[in-house]
């Protein structure tokens, strides 16, 4: 009989069925999770001291530079949590598509990504008072060829327009008149870039704020971006403003966030020390006249 | 190319995290997708209909849709129904699922493969069931398997890059950042068909070194081929010489 | 939680998308069922020259993935439309593979008949069109059936550079209408009951093949 090696192989099937629950039953049971809940959310953020955010990984509203977060977004939010007497922000990356399904998912507690205040979206979820106004642009191939100014020059000119999925560039554009079989959704902003200057795309619509910061990445590119507008859907203007999102039952923690983002857009100066190196300025500062409650009317 | 390099140099501890992120997601997976080969394998093998029916259900569902629409579940569709799962989970569950389903049929092709007299001399030798697969079966089915899993290993190596798509920071999660960063949309894919290259031919190697040990443990590999047997005629000669 | 609003409202949306993976995959499969053959035989190639680097080439596309060859694809080639590339990726990948099962089906005729076409004197197309080939091709059609069922179940990639297949709409649709859950099992079934019968079918004609010979 030969004499047993090491390993024999009844050791290493049972070896293996530990090893995979064992590996895989912390990820599982660590991840699983149940939604729901009640709002006591303020207070228990200021006992843990940090609060959970998400962000899309979408400059210059909310990204990682090198590692550390970085953007109006996050910026602002510190700013305002940190008065609220929570220091600390987690953050997580998820789509842009996903941000308000995993607000709702119990994934983090706010949505730090600028995200546009539309109707559609109010049903999900609740919003802060508007945090910026940043209308829409168009990139195109340098020296504008086709010609283009905004959406509406667009759909005359029957051109392909690129628009970034679940963004809601892709509203405005069918407003304007861009026929659906025109507009090409796109994953990330670079493939905007890349698909335009490759010609797979005649426009790139996008937040003005966003389309400068891409063209700056790429500096060498062919590209330039022409002047923002303000997009018209059933004859209402579109300021594109963006603001906080949180669960829908959290409207404490919302209250309160106001109160604070509300001392910072009053005080342009404070305003522009805190994102004006994202490119926000004084021009990006939401009227007083822009409420929440009237943009979720639409 | 010099800037793309930079950024690279730059990030690299965020490369190195995703370049283990990688192996962790393909590692993982592939221990959930062995155990449930076997578990499935086993399974729809089984001369009881109750259990055989079922499982075969199982792994047709898994078979038969995608792993892409099944990760996209997973992290979309299953926190609708009230429960969650890491991004990382759900990159394990669907993978482990997904390649479980094809690895059971494996496992069953080489179960089936062994001689039908090996499985006959066990039950006159009055091993259980479970000895018969422990002693018997399974250490002779195991080496036929290793090929196949060889191959679905590299399959799941390189169905990886799927899980960047639900915010998995492996390499393609990682590399698709920098490229954001730089622009540099040509170096960043090129780099990442190289690294993707590299590591699956050291998993190719790596199971290969394996399917060798386990041959030649069980006397079938090269090395026992060129280990020079005497024939029952010479043995007979240089005794009859002696 | 679940809307059967949701599926009704969505399955023209995702209906549209399968248009479009079943042409990725019927032309997919075409590719690399053609592409896959003159791989196989140039593989055989007498001179080095050939037989290396297509050698070579070959290992390369297998061991690397679909999605970062489509990325790619995608970049380094701006003047074709995505479905082109999907297409042609799809199609040159999965070449790569057919072409080791036509090698095997080629290298499984016996060694007889080559010899007996050097006995004959034919010259080289007609050893392989009228007496190679023919043997070679008839255990390798399952082998092709599996494969274009892989591509099927594999076109939800060509997502990534924006075609807009099945899982494509479905994402976009479940995005917009906060619809993940329908869409996706929705897109799921549509898989299963396109993919299933059809390896059934597949098993049947391979059982067929091999009893017949």
């Amino acid at each position: 009989m030969p004499p047993t090696t090491g390993l024999s192989r009844r050791s290493l099937l049972s070896g293996a069925a530990a090893l995979a629950g064992g590996a895989a039953a912390p990820a599982l049971v660590a991840g699983c999770s149940r939604t729901g809940g009640a709002d006591d959310l303020l207070a228990s953020i200021k006992k843990q001291g940090y609060v959970r955010i998400g962000f899309a990984d979408e400059a210059p509203y909310g990204f990682k530079d090198g590692g550390k977060l970085a953007g109006e977004a996050p910026t602002l939010h510190k700013a305002i949590f940190t008065a609220l007497g929570v220091p600390e922000l987690r953050a997580s990356v998820v789509d842009f598509g996903s941000l308000i399904p995993s607000l709702n998912a119990d994934r983090f507690d706010v949505v730090s990504a600028g995200m546009a205040i539309t109707p559609e979206r109010c049903e999900n979820a609740i919003f802060s008072e508007p945090e910026f106004v940043s209308p829409t642009a168009l990139m195109v191939r340098k020296g504008n060829p086709k010609h283009l100014s905004d959406l509406a020059s667009c759909a005359s000119g029957g051109v392909r327009v690129g628009v970034l999925t679940a963004a809601v560039e892709k509203g405005y554009a069918q407003a304007a008149g861009v026929k659906s079989g025109s507009i090409t959704s796109l994953q990330a902003q670079q493939d905007g870039l890349d698909a335009l200057v490759a010609g797979r795309i005649d426009a790139f619509a996008l937040t003005g704020i966003s389309l400068k910061w891409l063209a700056k990445t790429n500096a060498d590119a062919p590209v330039e971006v022409l002047p923002a507008f303000v997009p018209v859907v059933d004859g209402k203007k579109q300021y594109s403003p963006g603001g906080a999102v949180f669960r829908s039952k959290n409207t404490k923690l919302r209250d309160a966030f106001n109160t604070e983002l509300k001392k910072i857009t009053s005080d342009p100066d404070r305003y522009v020390r805190l994102i004006g190196k994202y490119g926000f300025g004084t021009a990006e500062i939401p009227p007083k006249s822009l409420t929440t409650a009237a943009l979720c009317k639409g | 190319m010099g800037d793309f390099i930079a950024a690279l140099s730059h990030s690299l501890p965020d490369v190195g995290d995703g370049l283990l992120t990688t192996v962790e997601v393909t590692a993982l997976g592939a221990v959930l997708a062995l155990a449930l080969s076997f578990a499935l394998g086993l399974g729809t093998g089984s001369p009881w209909r109750t259990l055989r029916v079922p499982l075969r259900a199982v792994v047709e569902f898994f078979r038969g849709t995608s792993l892409f629409v099944q990760l996209f579940w997973l992290f979309y569709a299953l926190p609708i129904l009230g429960y969650q799962l890491t991004p990382l989970a759900c990159a394990v569950v669907a993978l482990g699922l997904n390649y479980g389903a094809y690895g059971s049929e494996v496992v069953r092709g080489a179960l089936a493969a062994v001689p039908r007299g090996q499985w006959e001399a066990a039950v006159a030798l009055n091993l259980t069931g479970w000895q018969r697969l422990r002693l018997v079966l399974l250490p002779q089915a195991w080496p036929q398997m290793i090929p196949p899993f060889t191959n679905l290993l590299i399959q799941l190596l390189k169905s990886t890059p799927l899980v960047s798509l639900i915010t998995v920071g492996d390499i393609t999660f990682r590399m698709q950042q920098i490229r954001a960063g730089t622009g540099d949309t040509r170096d960043a894919y090129l780099l990442l068909l190289v690294v993707y290259f590299v590591l699956a031919a050291a998993a190719t190697s790596g199971m290969n070194a394996a399917e060798r040990r386990a041959k030649a443990r069980l006397g079938l590999g090269a090395a026992a081929a060129r280990r020079p047997r005497a024939t029952a005629l010479e043995r007979a000669a240089s005794r009859g010489a002696a | 939680m679940w809307h059967w609003s949701n599926v009704t409202e969505s399955l023209p949306v995702v209906l549209r998308g399968f248009r479009l993976t079943l042409l990725a995959t019927v032309l997919g499969s075409l590719v690399a069922a053609v592409l896959g053959l003159a791989l196989a035989i140039a593989g055989r190639a007498p001179t080095r020259w050939v037989r290396v680097p297509v050698r070579a080439a070959v290992a390369f596309v297998r061991s690397t993935p679909v999605m970062i060859q489509l990325f790619a694809a995608w970049v380094l080639l701006p003047r074709l439309s995505v479905t082109v590339i999907g297409v042609g990726v799809l199609g040159v990948h999965y070449a790569a593979y057919t072409s080791e099962v036509y090698r095997a089906g080629i290298d499984a005729v016996p060694r007889g008949q080559w010899e007996a076409c050097t006995a004959l004197s034919l010259p080289r197309h007609r050893v392989w069109r009228a007496v190679v080939l023919p043997q070679a091709l008839r255990n390798v059609l399952p082998a092709l059936g599996n494969y274009a069922i892989s591509m099927f179940k594999e076109t939800p990639f060509l997502s990534v550079i924006g075609v807009a297949e099945m899982v494509h709409q479905a994402n976009e649709f479940g995005s917009e209408h906060f619809a993940y859950l329908e869409t996706l099992t929705l897109t799921a079934a549509i898989f299963l009951v396109a993919s299933y019968p059809t390896s059934v079918g597949l098993r049947t004609l391979e059982e067929r093949l091999a009893r017949s010979h």
